[in-house]
C-alpha cells in the first residue's frame, strides 16, 4: 500500500517538532559518476556452450581500473535470450592499476537452438560484446538416464562439491574435491538427498551408487553407509530400494521396474559418522 | 527444559505484531507485494523498497544510528533500485504512534552504497526508548523501537543485553531471532558471522524451501554485488528483521563476513594479497552497508570496527575485531598440539594497537562491569582430555603470546568485573577465567560466556562427543550445550545474571524457547554460580 504523508500510523496528527537532520547519510564522496579509466575484457574471443544442465562453460571477465584513484565500479552484464548468466552485475573495489578477474558461468537451457548469441557488458563508458556459440546437445548411449538431465540436492558444499559432479560421467574418486562429486553442506544432519528429474516418464529398475572411495578416503571410512532410493511415480514418491551398512565403492540396487519422472537418493548415514553424504556418481538405468 | 514465556515477553510479542502488520515476506524471483501499485513515482522505484527491514545500532547517551536499505527486488541487480540517488524521509518519535516526533529529516540513498541509509540521530535523551520509521516513494517502512544508553556517570539501574552470533541462513530457520525479538533487551550484541560467504543450493539447506533459492546464489560471495546479494537473502528473513525491530544492535564481524578463517591479509586459499584485499574491501563495504554503523563507510580494504560503549557507571562494552589485524594461523590452522609457532611473540590476533587500546580502556574504566564483545575463544580450551594438549589454531589459543598479554591484563583488572562474550563455536559454554587453567583451585578473575549460535550448526545436540572432551579436559568449563539460541545478560550493581536460552530444533519453524541454564556472577567476586538448570559438573 502506498501512502501520502505519514498517515497510516499517525492517528491524531503528527506534532512535527524541529526538523533536524544530524549527519544525513553516508559520506559525500560519490565515485559513481567519475567512473572513467575502466576497462572491460574477456579471456576468450568467443564462448562455446552446449544446451544441457550442469555444463561447465563461460568466461572470465576482466574488469580493470587504469585511473589514478581507487574506485567502486559496476559492470552490467546481459545475455541474449534464452542464455543465462551466473551474475548480471559485477561491483567491486578497484585500486588504481588493478584488474579484477571474475568467472562468469553461461547457461544455455535445454532446447536452445544452436547458433551464435551475444553477451553485452557495460561499465561507465566502456562496452564489451562477446559472442557465444551454442552447439548441439550431447547425447548418452550408455542407457544412464541421469546424464544430461536436471539434478538438485538438499544442499551442496559449494563451490567444490556441486550436485552436478554426481552426474558428470566421472566415477573416479581420485578426482574428489575437483567438482566431480557431490558433498552436502549440512554437517552432521541427515537425511540429505540428491535427485535427478527426467523430461518424461522413464522405466527405472536399477540405481548404481558410486560413493567416495579414494586412497585417502576409502568407502568404508568415508563413504555412504545407509540410503533409500525413491522414485516419483504418478506424482508420488515411493521407496524402491533400501541399502544399509554399505562399505563398497559401488552399490547397485535393482528392483521391480517402475515408470518414474524423477529418482531421489535419500542419504541416511555415512561410514564416517555424523558428518556428510559423499557421492562421486549416481547412475540410473532401466534394469 | 521448561517452556518459559514470561508476561513481558508476551506483551512485547503482541506489540511487535501490531507494528509489523505490513512486514513483507520476500518471495524468490517474483515481484513483491505492493509492486503493482508502486510503478513510477518520484523515486523511480518499482515496489515496496523496505523488503530488508529497518534497524538501529551503536547506541550512545544522546544518539543512535537508524538504518534501512531500499531494495524493491532484493535479489535483482542493485536490489531493483534505480541507478541513481533516491530520497528517503525518516522520523524518530518518543511514542510508537508517532504523536511526538522529535527528530525527522530527509536522507539520500546512493547506489554506490547499495541505496542504504545510515542516519546518526543525535540530540536524544539518555536511557530511553524511541521509535523510528522511514518513508520513500509513498511507501512506509516498518516501525521499530530503539533505546539510547544511560547518561555517563549514571549509577545503578539495570542493563539487559541479548547476545548471540553465527546465523548461517541455510543451516535452519531464524526461530531464535524471532524469540529474541520478544525479549525485553536494551541492546543486542552480535559477535560475528552475520552472513556466510558460501554459495547456497536451490533447496536452501536445512530450510528445504519450496520456492527455490535463485541461481545467482550458487557462487561463493567474492565481489561487492555478490556480498550484497548474500545480505539481501539474510536480511529478507522476517524473523531476523523482527529481532532488529526490537532493539539496537551492536555488531562485530568474524571471518565469514569475508571468508572462512581468513587472517588479516591471508586468505584461506592463499590467494595473492593484492586480490584478497580487493575481496576484503568488497566484503567490508557490504557489511557496513547492511548494518546500523556510523559513517563514514569503509573506503578500501581497511575499516576500524573496534570501539567502545558506555552504559552509565553500570557497564562498559568494548567491541573487538580479531580478524583484520591477525597473523596467519600457526601450523596450518586446525586443532594442533602446542608448538613454538603457537607461542611466537611476533604473531598477533587483535594486534598490539587494539590490545593496548582495550587494556588501557579497561584500566581507566570506572564501570562496575566491563564487558568485551570478542569473536574466538579467549580462555584456554584443550580438546584432548588426556595429559596431551590440542588447541584451536584459529582461536586465542593459537596466538599464545598475545593471549597471555590479554589474559594477564584482564586478570590485573579482576576488581573491574571482566566479562568476555565469545562467538564462533556454535555452542553454549560458560567458563571461569583462571590464573592457571590447569589448576581448579587457582584464582578466578573473570568469566567467559559463549552464548551459542543463532542457527549455524543446524539443530544441534545437547553435548556432542567433542563437547564431552572439552568438559573432560577443561575444569574451568562449567556448561556445554550445543543447541541454537542466545543468551540474555542482566546486569545491575550487585550481580550479572545470564540465561542460556535455546530452541530444540531449527529445521522447521516454530520451535519454543526455553532457558537451559542460568548463572549468577556477583560483582566483586568473579565466578559462575549456577542458579537454574541441570548441574553440569
Amino acid at each position: 500500500m502506498r501512502i501520502r504523508g505519514w498517515k497510516p500510523l499517525v492517528l491524531l496528527g503528527a506534532v512535527l517538532t524541529g526538523v533536524v537532520a544530524a549527519g544525513i547519510t553516508g559520506p559525500a564522496v560519490a565515485d559513481r559518476p567519475a567512473q572513467g579509466g575502466l576497462t572491460l575484457a574477456a579471456d576468450v574471443a568467443e564462448v562455446s556452450a552446449v544446451p544441457v544442465p550442469c555444463a561447465k562453460q563461460g568466461f572470465e571477465l576482466r574488469f580493470g581500473n587504469t585511473g589514478k584513484t581507487a574506485v567502486y565500479a559496476d559492470a552490467f552484464l546481459e545475455a541474449g535470450a534464452p542464455l543465462t548468466l551466473s551474475r548480471k552485475l559485477v561491483s567491486s573495489y578497484l585500486p588504481p592499476g588493478y584488474t579484477l578477474k571474475v568467472p562468469i558461468d553461461v547457461g544455455a537451457p535445454r532446447g536452445t537452438a544452436p547458433g551464435t548469441y551475444t553477451i553485452e557488458v557495460k561499465a561507465g563508458d566502456q562496452k564489451l560484446s562477446l559472442p557465444v556459440r551454442v552447439g548441439e546437445p550431447p547425447t548418452d548411449n550408455s542407457g544412464n538416464l541421469a546424464r544430461f538431465v536436471p539434478v538438485t540436492a538438499s544442499s551442496e558444499h559449494l563451490p567444490v562439491y556441486p550436485a552436478c559432479g554426481a552426474v558428470d560421467g566421472d566415477r573416479d574418486s581420485e578426482h574428489w574435491a575437483k567438482t566431480t562429486g557431490w558433498n552436502d553442506a549440512t554437517k552432521g544432519n541427515f537425511p540429505d538427498w540428491l535427485q535427478v528429474t527426467f523430461d518424461k516418464p522413464e522405466t527405472v529398475g536399477r540405481v548404481d551408487l558410486y560413493t567416495l572411495n579414494s586412497k585417502q578416503y576409502p568407502a568404508a571410512g568415508y563413504g555412504l553407509k545407509d540410503w533409500d532410493v525413491l522414485a516419483q511415480v504418478n506424482g508420488a514418491w515411493q521407496t524402491v530400494a533400501s541399502v544399509r551398512g554399505n562399505t563398497a565403492p559401488l552399490n547397485s540396487s535393482t528392483f521391480i521396474p517402475v515408470t518414474a519422472t524423477a529418482v531421489r537418493l535419500l542419504a541416511l548415514a555415512s561410514n564416517e559418522g555424523p558428518t556428510y553424504s559423499r557421492i562421486v556418481e549416481l547412475e540410473v538405468y532401466a534394469g | 527444559m521448561t517452556e518459559d514465556l514470561r508476561p513481558a515477553v508476551r506483551m512485547a510479542r503482541r506489540r511487535f505484531l501490531t507494528l509489523t502488520g505490513a512486514a513483507t515476506a520476500v518471495a524468490f524471483g517474483t515481484n513483491l507485494p505492493g509492486s503493482a501499485l508502486g510503478t513510477g513515482g518520484t523515486g523511480g522505484l518499482t515496489g515496496n523498497p523496505f523488503t530488508l527491514g529497518v534497524a538501529s545500532g551503536d547506541p550512545l547517551p544522546d544518539g543512535v544510528v537508524i538504518w534501512t536499505r531500499l531494495a524493491p527486488k532484493p535479489f535483482e541487480p542493485l536490489g531493483g533500485a534505480p541507478y541513481k540517488e533516491v530520497r528517503v524521509d525518516w522520523q524518530v518519535a518518543t511514542d510508537e504512534r508517532f504523536h511526538q516526533v522529535i527528530r525527522s529529516g530527509r536522507a539520500t540513498a546512493r547506489p554506490e552504497y547499495a541505496h542504504s541509509v545510515h542516519i546518526d540521530v543525535r540530540g536524544l535523551q539518555p536511557g530511553r526508548h524511541y521509535w523510528y520509521r522511514f518513508r520513500c516513494d509513498g511507501y512506509l517502512s516498518q516501525t521499530a523501537r530503539t533505546r539510547t544508553a544511560p547518561a555517563p556517570g549514571t549509577r545503578g539501574g539495570q542493563l539487559t543485553l541479548g547476545v548471540s552470533s553465527c546465523q548461517s541462513w541455510p543451516d535452519g530457520y531464524y526461530t531464535a531471532q524471532r524469540h529474541l525479538a520478544s525479549e525485553d533487551v536494551d541492546a543486542v550484541v552480535f559477535l560475528g558471522d552475520y552472513i556466510y560467504e558460501y554459495g547456497i543450493a536451490a533447496a536452501g539447506g536445512l530450510r528445504n524451501v519450496a520456492d527455490p533459492v535463485p541461481s545467482q546464489f550458487r557462487t561463493e560471495a567474492d565481489t561487492l554485488d555478490r556480498y550484497r546479494l548474500q545480505y539481501a537473502l539474510y536480511k529478507s528473513d522476517p524473523d531476523l528483521q523482527a529481532a532488529h525491530l526490537n532493539a539496537p544492535w551492536i555488531t562485530t564481524w568474524d571471518d565469514h563476513e569475508v571468508q572462512d578463517n581468513y587472517a588479516g591479509t591471508v586468505s584461506k586459499s592463499n590467494a595473492p594479497v593484492e586480490d584478497f584485499l580487493v575481496r576484503r574491501a568488497n566484503a567490508y563495504r557490504a557489511y557496513w552497508e547492511h548494518l546500523p554503523l556510523r559513517s563514514p563507510a569503509p573506503q578500501g580494504p581497511n575499516y576500524q570496527l573496534y570501539r567502545r560503549f558506555g552504559f552509565g557507571r553500570l557497564a562498559e562494552l568494548s567491541v573487538l575485531d580479531t580478524r583484520q589485524y591477525r597473523s596467519d594461523q600457526a601450523a596450518g590452522d586446525g586443532w594442533k598440539a602446542d608448538s613454538e609457532a603457537r607461542r611466537d611473540p611476533a604473531r598477533v590476533l587483535a594486534g598490539q594497537q587494539q590490545t593496548q587500546w582495550y587494556l588501557n580502556g579497561l584500566n581507566r574504566s570506572r564501570a562496575t562491569w566491563n564487558v568485551l564483545a570478542n569473536q574466538v575463544i579467549m580462555s584456554r580450551m584443550d580438546l584432548d582430555p588426556t595429559a596431551a594438549d590440542l588447541y584451536n589454531m584459529d582461536a586465542w589459543d593459537g596466538y599464545g603470546a598475545e593471549q597471555k598479554v590479554m589474559l594477564d591484563g584482564v586478570a590485573a583488572n579482576r576488581h573491574r568485573n571482566p566479562v568476555v562474550l565469545t562467538g564462533d563455536v556454535h555452542a553454549g559454554y560458560a567458563m571461569e577465567m583462571k590464573r592457571d587453567f590447569a589448576d581448579p583451585s587457582s584464582q578466578t578473575y573473570g568469566v567467559e560466556l559463549v552464548p551459542t549460535s543463532f542457527s549455524s550448526g543446524g539443530n544441534g545436540v545437547d553435548v556432542s562427543a567433542n563437547g564431552q572432551k572439552f568438559l573432560d579436559g577443561n575444569p574451568h568449563l562449567k556448561l556445554v550445550n550445543e543447541k541454537r539460541g542466545y543468551s540474555v545478560l542482566r546486569f545491575d550493581e550487585r550481580e550479572l545474571r545470564v540465561d542460556f536460552r535455546a530452541v530444540p530444533y531449527i529445521d522447521k519453524p516454530g520451535a519454543p524457547i526455553s532457558t537451559i541454564h542460568s548463572f549468577v556472577v556477583e560483582a566483586g567476586n568473579p565466578g559462575l554460580n549456577s542458579v537454574a538448570g541441570k548441574a553440569v559438573r
